[in-house]
């Protein structure tokens, strides 16, 4: 019977769609698990954040600061709260700051050249240890990335995956009619 | 679980490369059309049980699902999770695109092998073997994935026993998750829609 064989179709995709739709009802669907860093020159040193997420920083991340040419400049692992700084080198070059955070994710940053002189030109703060304000640029990036995937993204791709779906399903029903 | 950009060498992004494009031929050419909607309906949950972060553990791990795209759909996930995971590459920044090969590697080859191996046992009815085997589907699906995690990170470089026990550690919780989310929705479908679980065979 054709017609009941049409509703057990039906009812055999309502029911993973039932699936899909506690998976997207489940905890809020906007960590994200993509790896980023960071990296800004705070008075005359470079520091850089790393971070999963917004509130997922990568802890005892190795972060490897090279300058264009591939040379190492400096190495070092994050803190509790994903960051870790550097003194600025002597010269003023693009830098890129990579970081491994272990387990396959990688990451990293280009600090241009023209940041790295803003650290080499700054005098060295003084000797407290009042934590400096975070750059408005640092903070804005900082916040888009880590906000994680978007309702826009994640829509999309659903609507990429129906559509290719709804393509197999023409393919395969002009392939039966012939 | 999934491998950044940059991370793996040449031979083993290329490695990882050919063994994706060999498993998705097979597969294409195994795919049940007729209920492409189902597959692309798994494809979705696929892709979105990865933005399901899991605060347990010690590390960053989310949902991965793959064991029970294989024990619904046999070979048919392996096209569902390759393009979930080119999407997430390229919508998310989840894995690079030319690590893509190795995290389709690293995800759908446990899948599917868990899927032809245990199916076996909850296609013919709800039976306790059967609970056992669609829970083993969706942990050892998650186990072999980070076995697999490892050895691609150990071919590029990094130690394999102490990765491998990272990267498990890691997914200790969701392994669990993830084996009663799959006998979970075995059960249901045994019970409601038992040709869903025989796709191949229809």
């Amino acid at each position: 019977m054709p017609n009941e064989k049409t509703s057990r179709f039906l009812k055999c995709n309502t029911s993973l769609l039932v699936v899909l739709a506690c998976l997207l009802c489940g905890p809020a669907p906007c960590f994200a698990h993509g790896v980023f860093i960071f990296a800004w020159a705070e008075g005359d040193r470079l520091c850089s954040e790393s971070y999963f997420s917004k509130k997922s920083k990568v802890r005892g991340g190795q972060v490897d600061v090279l300058f264009a040419d591939g040379e190492l400049l400096a190495s070092g692992r994050t803190d509790d709260a994903g960051l870790v700084c550097f003194a600025a080198p002597q010269k003023a070059d693009d830098l890129l700051f990579v970081l491994n955070a272990g387990m396959g994710h990688r990451a990293d940053f280009l600090l241009p050249a023209a940041q790295v002189a803003e650290a080499l030109a700054a005098p060295a703060p003084p000797a407290s240890s009042e934590p400096a304000p975070v750059p408005l640029h640092k903070a804005a990036a900082g916040e888009s990335a880590a906000a994680g995937p978007s309702w826009r993204d994640i829509l999309g791709g659903l609507g990429w995956i129906i559509g290719l779906a709804g393509l197999g399903a023409w393919y395969s029903s002009r392939r039966r009619k012939n | 679980m999934h491998i950044s950009e940059g991370v793996l060498s040449l031979p083993v992004l290329s490695g990882g490369a050919v063994l994706a494009l060999a498993g998705l031929g097979w597969s294409l050419k195994k795919l049940p059309w007729r209920h492409i909607m189902s597959v692309g309906i798994l494809s979705a949950a696929f892709f979105v049980a990865s933005l399901i972060h899991v605060p347990i553990g010690p590390g960053s791990a989310h949902l991965i699902m793959n064991g029970l795209l294989g024990a619904v759909l046999g070979w048919a996930a392996f096209p569902a999770i390759t393009v979930a995971l080119f999407l997430q590459a390229l919508l998310f920044q989840y894995g690079g695109l030319t690590a893509l090969g190795v995290n389709i590697c690293i995800m759908a080859w446990p899948a599917v092998l868990c899927g032809l191996l245990l199916r076996r046992f909850f296609t013919q009815g709800p039976t306790p073997w059967g609970k056992a085997a669609a829970f083993a589907c969706g942990a050892l699906s998650v186990l072999l994935g980070s076995g697999l995690c490892a050895l691609a990170l150990a071919l590029s470089g990094e130690a394999f026993l102490t990765t491998a026990g990272a990267v498990a550690l890691v997914h200790l919780p969701i392994m669990v998750i993830e084996g009663f989310l799959t006998m979970l929705v075995v059960a249901y479908l045994q019970k409601t829609l038992p040709e869903v679980l025989r796709l191949e065979s229809l």
